[in-house]
């Protein structure tokens, strides 16, 4: 196989699996908050904002995973 | 229709130049985003400053005030503590620069400046020249260099820690900048996806391309909401990080 095909294999395996690991961790963070949430509903708000400033720290792992899979098929 | 060219008007970076000689003056557009938003924030601002006696000075003189407490309380506050109340004027034009040009990118034909690396890496040196300053302001250069290792390691470990944490320190700084560009770019890389679906399918069977046109157009919907909301968080994200390192560097004793 040459690299021409290597390379979008390649990038399309590594995109699927940084999806793969950013749904897992963002389930988790989900998970976390609901049950914070369902424990002490006062705490809602302060859980809210936690939950969306973990969830884009993630993201951010994510997107350079995802990244270097654009890089892979552009260079 | 050349699915090339439609991406690479749409997303990419147009240089329109000037070349005297062997000198080129690079104008792209999203340079000159940033220099609209720029100029714009500037002259809104001034006129705060100067007219707010009128309702709608009262009413936005109101909303900066507000939302100057809300950097300080929220940002500065907590991870600066008093002596970083110095800091907080980059950290409130940070966050309304980086929202501005974010939410520039949603008007139409307008393009995204953020989503050129370019960019993003001056705001992240920007960020990292804050944090350097901030370190050598209150602790000195020798000061700075004694804070990477914690002070309770024995000697040993120090050779170790040291290198690691300098590399950690550059690094954060470099995911600064590739988070918000490729949060970015892939907001508007989904959405003319999207577009070009319908397209593509359109053109190997006609009513492929009709028949995905609906839920094509009601994610687009959907993902220009979401971009909306990334555009908000993006830019409070990055001030955030900007403020916890920081506030990690200069409290470190």
């Amino acid at each position: 196989m040459e690299l021409a095909v290597l390379k979008y294999i390649a990038a399309g395996l590594g995109a699927g699996i940084t999806v793969f690991g950013a749904g897992l961790g963002l389930g988790k963070i989900g998970s976390a908050a609901l049950e914070g949430t369902a424990r002490q509903p006062e705490a809602g708000g302060d859980i809210r904002s936690t939950m969306i400033i973990v969830a884009a720290l993630l993201e951010g792992a994510t997107m350079l995973g995802l990244v270097i899979c654009l890089l892979a098929i552009i260079m | 229709m050349n699915i090339t060219e439609t991406i690479s008007h749409h997303i990419l970076d147009h240089d329109w130049g000037i070349t005297v000689g062997s000198f080129h003056l690079p104008i792209t557009t999203h340079s000159v985003t940033i220099f609209c938003v720029s100029v714009i924030l500037f002259f809104s601002l001034w006129w705060l400053v100067n007219f707010h006696r009128g309702k709608a000075g009262r009413l936005l003189t109101v909303l900066s005030q507000e939302y100057v407490s809300f950097i300080r309380n929220g940002l500065v506050k907590p991870y600066l503590g008093e002596e970083g109340r110095q800091f907080l004027p980059y950290f409130c034009t940070l966050f309304i620069f980086i929202l501005s040009v974010n939410l520039a990118g949603m008007l139409p034909n307008m393009k995204t400046a953020t989503s050129n690396i370019s960019v993003t890496a001056a705001l992240a040196l920007c960020s990292g020249g804050m944090i350097i300053y901030g370190g050598l302001k209150f602790h000195g250069v020798i000061g700075f260099i004694k804070g990477f290792v914690p002070s309770g390691t024995p000697a040993w470990l120090v050779p170790l820690i040291f290198p690691l944490e300098v590399v950690s320190t550059l690094i954060k700084v470099c995911v600064l900048a590739i988070r918000l560009f490729a949060n970015m770019i892939s907001g508007h890389m989904v959405l003319l996806c999207l577009l070009l679906l319908v397209f593509i399918l359109g053109k190997m069977n006609l009513y492929a391309g009709a028949g995905v046109l609906l839920p094509a157009m009601f994610l687009e919907i959907f993902m220009t909401f979401l971009e909306l909301l990334v555009a908000f968080l993006q830019a409070y994200v990055f001030t955030l990080l900007t403020a916890i390192f920081t506030g990690a560097v200069v409290h470190t004793h």
